[in-house]
């Protein structure tokens, strides 16, 4: 069952919504891994963040609605180490529906950096192995990470409206 | 890049959201009272206005990477205890929920404290027959995960006999339940 609406003209709350995101429009431009910055002016509707000091990366989503009444998803990476590179990821769509499912549909598997160089060409293979283990876990670890915040924020979405 | 404060706020949802979000549910309940209303006599009788029949609840349960499952039901059985992950005292809840439809889902949850170098993990599962050993084999991979994250020797035996002990209870209660 659809829970979430797409935005339309004809309901009270909405217009005043509309008006609202007009009157506190903000500038953005995000900038994107792989792609031109994504600029635009709206609000922003929800944030969800993963920080824990204990864990050397962290997620964070946003929501935003446009002044010409699209959304905005983004996803953010950020390491505490300073030495590795943070990554951002943002999409425009037409209704929050889509908006929603790029959260859901988003696998943070393709945010695991390969750290190590190495040479396939002489490595003996139980370290390409070894390499590939620990590859796996991370990508398991990422993962789950990712997915839970995404389903706190769902459900504090659909909680306490 | 500066990191958070520890308390920081996880999650904002502004409230223009959540009204965007009740303006949708309230387009969807009239919706379904015109589809109701369209429907024949038989299935216009709704199970909270039967004698016989339990007082469903709205039950929304949170799961990883999905929007949470809203259904009515009944929470008929909850397990909880702690379970001992390393040094991390985690809390491993069962919950077993019988639905409207008469089918079952059972709720799988392992509560990680905010400190701890992992995230707590929720699942939700349908129960049928054919499905009853793959919801546990799931959820089994899903401790590893939360015990690697935290440095914890993989100990599967352990982990899958303490699983085995809770649903031997929550077996036996559900045999009980039955004959009533």
């Amino acid at each position: 069952m659809t829970t979430i609406m797409e935005v339309t003209h004809n309901d009270v709350a909405l217009q005043a919504g509309v008006s609202q995101v007009a009157q506190n429009a903000m500038s953005y431009a995000i900038k994107r891994v792989g792609a031109r910055p994504l600029n635009f002016s709206g609000s922003e509707l929800a944030m969800a963040m993963s920080y824990t000091p204990s864990i050397p990366y962290w997620y964070e989503i946003n929501l935003y609605r446009t002044t010409e009444q699209s959304f905005v998803t983004a996803i953010r990476r950020f390491h505490q180490s300073e030495d590795k590179q943070d990554t951002v990821q943002a999409w425009q769509s037409e209704t929050l529906e889509e908006a929603i499912d790029k959260l859901t549909a988003h696998d943070a598997a393709h945010d695991v950096p390969l750290a190590i160089e190495i040479d396939t060409a002489i490595a003996p293979a139980a370290e390409v192995a070894a390499i590939a283990l620990h590859l796996l876990s991370e990508i398991s670890d990422t993962r789950r990470h990712y997915q839970s915040l995404v389903g706190e924020f769902l459900y504090d979405l659909e909680s306490g409206s | 890049m500066a990191s958070p404060a520890a308390l920081d706020t996880n999650v904002m949802i502004s409230q223009e959201l959540r009204n965007i979000i009740a303006c949708r549910r309230r387009q969807n309940a009239t919706c379904i009272q015109t589809c109701s209303d369209q429907s024949t006599a038989a299935l216009q009788i709704r199970p909270e206005l039967s004698v016989n029949a339990p007082r469903w609840a709205q039950i929304k349960l949170r799961r990883d990477a999905e929007r949470p499952f809203v259904f009515d039901g009944l929470n008929i059985l909850q397990f909880s205890r702690p379970m001992q992950l390393g040094d991390v005292e985690c809390l491993h809840t069962v919950s077993l929920y019988l639905c409207a439809d008469q089918t079952f889902q059972i709720a799988l949850n392992l509560d990680v404290p905010h400190d701890a170098p992992a995230r707590s993990s929720y699942r939700v599962f349908p129960i049928r027959n054919m499905t009853l050993n793959k919801w546990i084999v799931d959820w089994c991979a899903d401790l590893c995960v939360v015990a690697q994250s935290l440095r914890r020797p993989l100990n599967q035996s352990t982990d899958l006999r303490e699983m085995q002990d809770v649903f031997h209870q929550m077996t036996s209660y559900c045999f009980r339940f039955e004959k009533f």
